[in-house]
């Protein structure tokens, strides 16, 4: 990881956490816990179980919706790029889904599944990572440089091979970007839909530290979700963009 | 040049007509390109160089008018700007084409072809990192490597500068001289024209080929100082003035405007 994190930042990170430290030692810890104090409830949380049973229910929903994300954002992409009234018939559709805020996409889930442990927080991630693989992967294909794919053509290449050598290749930038940006949205969404709508995963847990007015836990907790998607930023899709754009930043 | 191979067009090209829309590009254009021949078509921009070699090369159809193949010609292409695949590297872009032909175990053209085109260190870099110049010339070598019978080139000393251009078109004539490979080749350079060609097109705007020019002086003993070559350019310009006069004509009428 410390081949994407430059220096400044682990300087600035350590400048941040010396106001905390100093802030917190002037307030109440219900408004600002301490650093220890956020440190004993994050062990705590470690040595109860409950950071890793509640994660690796959040973490099962947030793939399993993101997942189906993109399988459909996918295939929606190719249908709407192949078929041009298809495009001009769904694509306002997308849009809407788009600008509809999260939020109301929240609630109307709880009406229409009620607190339901799952279904909730899949849909919701599933609504909002959606329209964003869909929109990149669009791109991507309308990117695509027809000059090349008519010299294939011409030399007498056949259509499978210009999938394989052109079009996948041709795709996958905006593929890995469409990845990484619905990621974060899913991962987000996620942890919304828990804290209004589920009894289990990291975001009940946020909730239930919120209603019981223990900040240190839900400092823990935030501290613990941005590590995971920072993680998952700066080293698993760094690790897929690297070999992707290979032949890019040469 | 032999009188045998003079009488085999390996493409014959009848009463082309090419319209995009309402816009007429070609009418009734017939041209014979001839085995083993360098074959240049000149004419000023517009006149539908591009789309008659499209038509010849088979990437585009003619409204009408017939496209005569001898046998089953392998094409071979060099576009303007080149088309290279920027994932693969300059060998692997080579070895795409290859294999499409049964010709990927052909390890010694590819030396052969990196060697002469002065690309032999650069064969595991992708295209980002060759110069322009360079690409040219990849895109030049990757034609030859599929032992083609016949390559279409689209301008490519277009918007290079002057070494480069001279680079390329050495190394043109050189793997022509070599490979005996049928060129057809659209330029803008009477010069580089009279340099290479045995046969010179002269294509002007909705009236077809108003010109052809034989070129019988051997490539390696032409200079474009002797004065037969002299002669052609001259026929040439004369071939362009005639376009500028009917510009001028125009220009008057503008001028009765203001």
């Amino acid at each position: 990881m410390k081949n994407f994190i430059i220096k400044p930042f682990w300087l600035l990170l350590a400048f941040l956490i010396f106001i905390w430290i100093k802030a917190a030692s002037r307030v109440n810890s219900l408004v600002l816990p301490s650093v220890q104090e956020v440190a004993q409830a994050l062990k705590q949380l470690a040595s109860s179980g409950v950071l890793w049973q509640s994660f690796l229910i959040t973490i099962e929903r947030t793939l399993a919706a993101y997942l189906l994300a993109v399988l459909f954002g996918i295939i929606l992409a190719l249908l709407l790029y192949r078929f041009k009234l298809l495009e001009q018939t769904l694509r306002p559709f997308l849009t809407i889904i788009q600008a509809t805020p999260p939020v109301v996409w929240a609630s109307l889930a709880v009406v229409w599944f009620g607190v339901a442990d799952n279904l909730t927080p899949i849909f919701l991630i599933f609504i909002v990572s959606l329209p964003v693989i869909f929109v990149n992967l669009y791109q991507g294909l309308t990117d695509i440089d027809e000059e090349l794919v008519e010299m294939a053509r011409a030399y007498s290449t056949p259509e499978i091979r210009i999938i394989k050598a052109i079009y996948l290749p041709s795709l996958l930038p905006a593929l890995v970007s469409a990845l990484s940006i619905a990621f974060a949205f899913a991962w987000k969404a996620s942890v919304f839909a828990e804290f209004i709508a589920s009894s289990s995963g990291i975001g009940y847990q946020l909730s239930l530290a919120n209603s019981m007015l223990a900040t240190d836990r839900l400092f823990a907790w935030t501290i613990i979700l941005i590590l995971f998607m920072l993680f998952v930023e700066y080293y698993l899709l760094e690790k897929l963009k690297a070999r992707v754009g290979r032949w890019k930043n040469v | 040049m032999f009188k045998d191979q003079i009488s085999k067009p390996i493409i014959e090209l009848r009463s082309i007509s090419k319209s995009y829309g309402k816009l007429a590009v070609l009418k009734e254009v017939d041209l014979k390109i001839y085995q083993r021949e360098v074959t240049c078509l000149l004419g000023h921009s517009g006149s539908g160089k591009t789309t008659l070699m499209r038509i010849a090369s088979s990437l585009a159809r003619p409204d009408f008018g017939q496209v005569i193949k001898n046998g089953d010609p392998r094409f071979a292409y060099v576009f303007q700007s080149p088309r290279l695949l920027p994932w693969q590297t300059a060998e692997e872009n080579l070895l795409f084409v290859q294999k499409n032909y049964g010709l990927s175990k052909e390890k010694k053209l590819r030396d052969l072809l990196f060697e002469i085109a002065d690309l032999a260190g650069f064969r595991k870099a992708f295209p980002a990192q060759l110069s322009g110049g360079m690409q040219q010339r990849l895109e030049l070598i990757r034609a030859f490597a599929v032992k083609p019978d016949l390559v279409f080139l689209d301008e490519p000393f277009k918007s290079l500068d002057l070494q480069t251009k001279f680079n390329l078109r050495q190394l043109l004539d050189v793997i022509q001289q070599q490979s005996k490979t049928t060129l057809f080749l659209i330029t803008h350079d009477p010069e580089a024209a009279l340099l290479l060609a045995d046969r010179i097109y002269f294509l002007a705007k909705e009236q077809g080929i108003t010109k052809e020019i034989v070129i019988n002086i051997p490539r390696s003993s032409r200079k474009i100082s002797s004065p037969q070559i002299s002669t052609y350019l001259e026929e040439i310009i004369d071939e362009f003035t005639d376009l500028v006069d009917q510009t001028n004509y125009q220009l008057d009428n503008l001028k009765e405007l203001f």
